[in-house]
């Protein structure tokens, strides 16, 4: 055995597939074809033993992504997202390291299963801080990995788990032909000083602040349905993940007149306290006082107004300028910047690469189509509708991630 | 309120009035303080404004606005002239690296001091006792800046004589300098003080390691200083006194909670384990859920009121300790009242999202 793979069986812990120790072989595994047909049975598998697994029921986060893996919705994928070029042939790039993030949340299981499709090997760096999620995920993979019909995807994939080393990283690093990094602003930073081969390419998914834009008169016009609809859409995009994911959005931009605007927001936040348990918002005391820090703290710096709410699962920050936004200070848990707008053109202020998801309401694709052509904005990554925003998309962060996963080999005459 | 009415308030006895006419005794105090540093200090009006809250005229302590103390780390919050501060207390947080620092002036540093002679007073009599302090004597060396630990020592420094510390330099106990403290008053009450966690790291546990005692049992140790560092070995209050009992002989143990925001208004626990917020200082728990005052018993977060501080915005503080009202005005000790317990921080939240958070996870 060679030294380096014996360190590394020192330094490493094999999460997935289990009972099998570091193995260099992984590096030299030949690439699956590009949206394979055993890739995708694995996955629409892995979607129904989440489905109908009553452990998975009560984390709704695993069982969204059991939806998201199931077969017809692979296959728009598939098809939406993955162009052959007219002289060539789209190939995975090889083999991929992805470092999740440290709070794990389950969202780079979405960017290793986009990847698992294009074809690669992919190596995956876990914080050792997993919790019952993963883990529950991890046990239903290493089940499925021992069938032999998966034994082809399963020697091209590996979870590792291990602490603070750079050594490791540094190994990995060295050995792979693209890595991806989710991770703060310092981790990607610091993950950077380490060196990629000369051919490879990085992917990096970092800190993001999100909002909501909703216009006041098509609020004030839903009927009631439907306004319930939307404000319980909110609630799930805001509270899932403590308001702390990239996509939650934690600014709300209200588009219309102040006479609308005031009106709408009186309605808004009246069917939020409604319908929010603290069951549901999970909200702790120490998550209340730091809102209460944070707030005050806007108010000192921003000239900002705190209206007040008829309990703490809510906190509101009234800004009087999209300048004074401080996006670092924002520590979720129900805490809403709360500004107002006539035209889309005043958000553009907000337009810088931090600013990722805009969960929409009445406001149409044409007028945001005609926003995004004439005024060019350097940020926002994308725009759904409220109630979508927490959806994983192929298109992430302004990357089509099944093109950077592959390579096109050019064929010219 | 002009300065004579607060110091002939001060000097009253802490613990005789009952909360209903304390809290109307209050009342103009604490909205008096809450409209002049709403003008005087400019980030702290900044809140009152956008709360809406500017020369409000208050029906009852519960509505007095509160600020989290955790500001006093991030702004420069003061009521006074830069060339009136007289001293700069200084705290270093548990949680974070940052530091409170509350500026003071000649009128606050007195309140303060005189307040807390009518408190000691009640605990330790008129007379000044031989003092011991569970400490080294360099603690107090730099006066201009102090730390909260300095401070509090040189606050209750005036209710001794004979001052004398307990540990050398190298933080062991003297007990050369202890047995001549000791031949010296063979027969008085002695004042002893430390903080909590000083006393039981630098005393208890070197007697007990060492299997020693020491004598002192006309000794009242008055400690403070947060129960952290003591409950991560699993230490409380009742296990404490009584180590303190065994090692030392000392039975009159009072603890009190106070902080380096609001100096001298302190809360001191009496002989039935209670602790007792005295006439310029009221504690009110609230419902972290919607800020509602709890009532006797139940547990939420801890507001401190006090009359004092003029220099800077500190009269009324949400704290980041929990506790509980135990009763009102019926301790069996006689003092009047609220009187509480605290019963630990507010647990830090877990962190969640999508992002690593903690760069340091990440070692490169």
């Amino acid at each position: 055995m060679n030294k380096n793979v014996k360190n590394m069986r020192g330094w490493v812990q094999v999460l997935l597939p289990s009972e099998k120790q570091w193995d260099d072989k992984i590096f030299s595994q030949n690439i699956l074809p590009l949206a394979d047909q055993q890739v995708i049975g694995f996955i629409s598998q892995l979607s129904q033993t989440i489905l109908k697994n009553s452990e998975f029921r009560v984390h709704p986060e695993l069982m969204a992504m059991g939806f998201w893996m199931r077969k017809a919705h692979v296959l728009k994928i598939i098809k939406e997202n993955i162009s052959q070029p007219l002289q060539g042939i789209r190939l995975a790039r090889g083999v991929v390291f992805h470092i999740a993030p440290s709070n794990v949340d389950s969202i780079f299981i979405y960017s290793w299963f986009l990847s698992m499709l294009a074809g690669n090997i992919n190596i995956i760096r876990l914080s050792s801080k997993s919790g019952e999620q993963i883990n529950l995920l991890l046990k239903t993979l290493n089940d499925l990995f021992k069938l032999p019909e998966y034994s082809q995807i399963a020697s091209r994939q590996m979870i590792l788990s291990y602490g603070h080393d750079d050594r490791v990283t540094a190994y990995l690093s060295a050995h792979c032909d693209m890595r991806v990094i989710w991770g703060g602003d310092n981790t990607i930073q610091k993950i950077r000083q380490i060196e990629l081969p000369p051919t490879a390419i990085e992917l990096p998914f970092t800190d993001k602040f999100s909002l909501s834009l909703l216009d006041a008169t098509a609020f004030l016009a839903l009927d009631k349905n439907n306004k319930d609809k939307l404000i319980h859409s909110f609630i799930n995009d805001a509270y899932w993940f403590g308001q702390m994911a990239c996509s939650s959005p934690r600014l709300i931009v209200w588009k219309g007149d102040k006479e609308a605007i005031g009106k709408a927001k009186t309605s808004f936040w009246e069917g939020i306290h409604a319908y929010l348990s603290p069951e549901f918002a999970e909200i702790s005391a120490a998550d209340i006082v730091n809102k209460l820090v944070v707030s005050q703290s806007m108010a000192i710096t921003a000239d900002a107004v705190l209206p007040s709410t008829k309990n703490n699962l809510i906190s509101r920050v009234q800004l009087n300028s999209l300048d004074e936004l401080q996006t670092d200070l924002h520590c979720g848990a129900g805490l809403f910047y709360e500004y107002s707008i006539n035209e889309l053109k005043e958000l553009m202020p907000l337009a810088s690469r931090k600013i990722q998801t805009v969960g929409c309401f009445g406001v149409s694709s044409e007028e945001l189509k005609k926003f995004i052509s004439e005024q060019m904005p350097k940020g926002f990554d994308r725009f759904v509708s409220i109630g979508k925003v927490l959806d994983f998309s192929p298109i992430w962060d302004g990357y089509n991630l099944l093109d950077e996963f592959t390579r096109i080999i050019n064929i010219g005459h | 309120m002009n300065h004579l009415d607060i110091e002939d308030f001060l000097s009253n006895s802490p613990y005789q009035i009952e909360q209903q006419e304390k809290e109307k005794i209050l009342l103009p105090f604490l909205a008096q303080l809450s409209n002049q540093h709403a003008v005087a200090c400019s980030p702290y009006g900044k809140i009152l404004k956008a709360r809406n809250k500017i020369n409000e005229s208050y029906a009852s302590i519960q509505e007095i606005p509160f600020i989290p103390v955790r500001l006093f780390k991030e702004f420069k919050l003061t009521s006074i002239k830069d060339e009136d501060v007289i001293k700069t207390l200084t705290s270093s947080g548990t949680t974070s690296q940052t530091v409170s620092k509350i500026y003071l002036d000649r009128d606050t540093a007195r309140y303060q001091t005189k307040a807390l002679v009518t408190i000691m007073k009640n605990y330790l009599g008129n007379k000044r006792l031989p003092m011991l302090i569970v400490d080294h004597p360099n603690v107090i060396k730099d006066r201009a800046s102090f730390s909260a630990r300095g401070a509090g020592i040189l606050g209750l420094m005036n209710f001794g004589r004979d001052v004398t510390y307990l540990l050398n330099e190298d933080m062991e106990i003297d007990f050369e300098e202890l047995g001549e403290f000791l031949k010296k008053h063979p027969d008085e009450p002695i004042f002893i003080f430390g903080f909590t966690f000083m006393v039981w790291q630098y005393l208890l546990k070197p007697l007990h390691e060492q299997d020693k005692t020491i004598s002192i049992p006309q000794g009242i140790l008055v400690h403070s200083g947060g129960w952290k560092k003591l409950q991560e070995e699993a230490v409380d209050n009742n296990t404490f006194k009584k180590e303190i009992k065994t090692h030392t002989g000392v039975s009159s143990i009072h603890n009190f909670y106070g902080m380096v925001e609001q100096v001298g208004s302190i809360y001191m626990e009496c002989k039935e384990g209670h602790l007792h917020a005295p006439i310029f200082s009221d504690v009110i728990i609230r419902d972290s859920f919607d800020w509602s005052e709890l009532p006797i018993g139940e547990s939420g977060i801890i507001q401190v009121l006090s009359i004092l501080p003029h220099s800077y915005p500190g009269h009324s503080l949400l704290t980041e300790d929990l506790g509980h009202v135990v009763g009102i005005d019926d301790c069996p000790c006689g003092r009047k009242g609220k009187y509480f317990a605290v019963t630990g921080r507010i647990p830090r939240a877990e962190i969640r999202g999508c992002s690593d958070t903690h760069a340091s996870e990440v070692s490169l």
